[in-house]
């Protein structure tokens, strides 16, 4: 179980590192290329279905763009082109998760080097205490207050 | 759980009895679901529902996101030569997974995974990894981003 607590602005974050998977990372450290560690925190999205990188952090890291991402919003007939990322997020307490597609966008503005998306959420139990200024997620399988998690 | 009980009243609304909700009053929350409904009637017989406002574009728009990089064109060389023979890559590669980077096409893979691992190897700065027949992903943007 890792709780963590709201931002500033009373966002749910996660503290996390953003890297490139170890086979690419072996590649770029062949190839004499410093990689930083990118770790900071990442805005919960429960209304995001892919997780998304910020692309100060990802370029850092040394994750390539993998061709564009048309982003569009409800109501909205246009769309807003940014580029895609395939990176590996590990989110405290918990296993890598590699993630394919994800949107590159500007969030350090925000305070985050991420948003966590569904294709995380899916995995955990995301329990939101707003009286107690904490979220906290648990691993499948983990027991809670509120029954078992399977 | 408590259970929550529902009749009608005197003008006809959904009235809730024993809501754990006392703030909304002795009675419980009432809620007008005629007046909704009634609504919605209305808009169906009109034809409305659906219906784009005027001046709304038509015709979908691309245009970059001032949150993203708006400087340049993403891959332009690369997404042109996958746009211009998009079929015949379909029909020569079904399900797989097609590499371009450093302007032109690289070969075809298995997995996006072995497609991407192949660009890193190239030393690409930038690569398009595209699945045999598939379009520019589209995904809903995280809403409390600038339009």
């Amino acid at each position: 179980m890792h709780r963590f607590n709201f931002d500033d602005n009373g966002r749910p974050v996660a503290r996390v590192e953003l890297r490139l998977p170890p086979a690419r990372r072996q590649i770029k450290l062949q190839e004499g290329v410093a990689l930083g560690r990118e770790t900071g925190f990442a805005l919960i999205d429960t209304g995001a279905d892919v997780s998304a990188f910020d692309q100060e952090a990802a370029s850092r890291a040394g994750i390539t763009t993998t061709g564009p991402i048309d982003l569009r919003r409800h109501a909205e007939v246009g769309c807003y082109r940014v580029p895609g990322y395939d990176g590996e997020l590990i989110v405290e307490g918990f296993g890598p998760l590699t993630v394919t597609g994800a949107s590159g966008l500007r969030l350090a503005q925000y305070g985050w080097i991420a948003i966590l998306g569904r294709d995380f959420l899916r995995n955990v139990v995301l329990v939101v205490n707003g009286p107690g200024n904490s979220v906290t997620l648990l691993p499948r399988g983990a027991t809670h207050g509120l029954g078992s998690v399977s | 759980m408590r259970s929550v009980t529902a009749d009608r009243g005197p003008c006809g609304q959904v009235r809730h009895n024993g809501s754990p909700t006392p703030a909304l009053g002795p009675e419980g929350p009432s809620v007008h679901l005629d007046v909704v409904a009634a609504a919605s009637s209305r808009l169906e017989a009109a034809g409305d529902l659906g219906a784009l406002p005027r001046g709304f574009p038509q015709v979908p728009q691309t245009v970059y996101h001032q949150d993203a990089v708006p400087d340049s064109m993403i891959l332009e060389k690369e997404l042109q030569l996958y746009e211009e023979s998009f079929d015949e890559y379909r029909e020569k590669y079904p399900g797989r997974h097609l590499l371009f980077c450093n302007g032109k096409f690289q070969g075809d893979y298995a997995t996006r995974e072995e497609a991407v691992t192949a660009g890193y190897r190239l030393a690409a700065k930038e690569m398009l990894v595209r699945e045999s027949g598939q379009r520019t992903p589209t995904r809903i943007m995280p809403s409390l981003l600038r339009a």
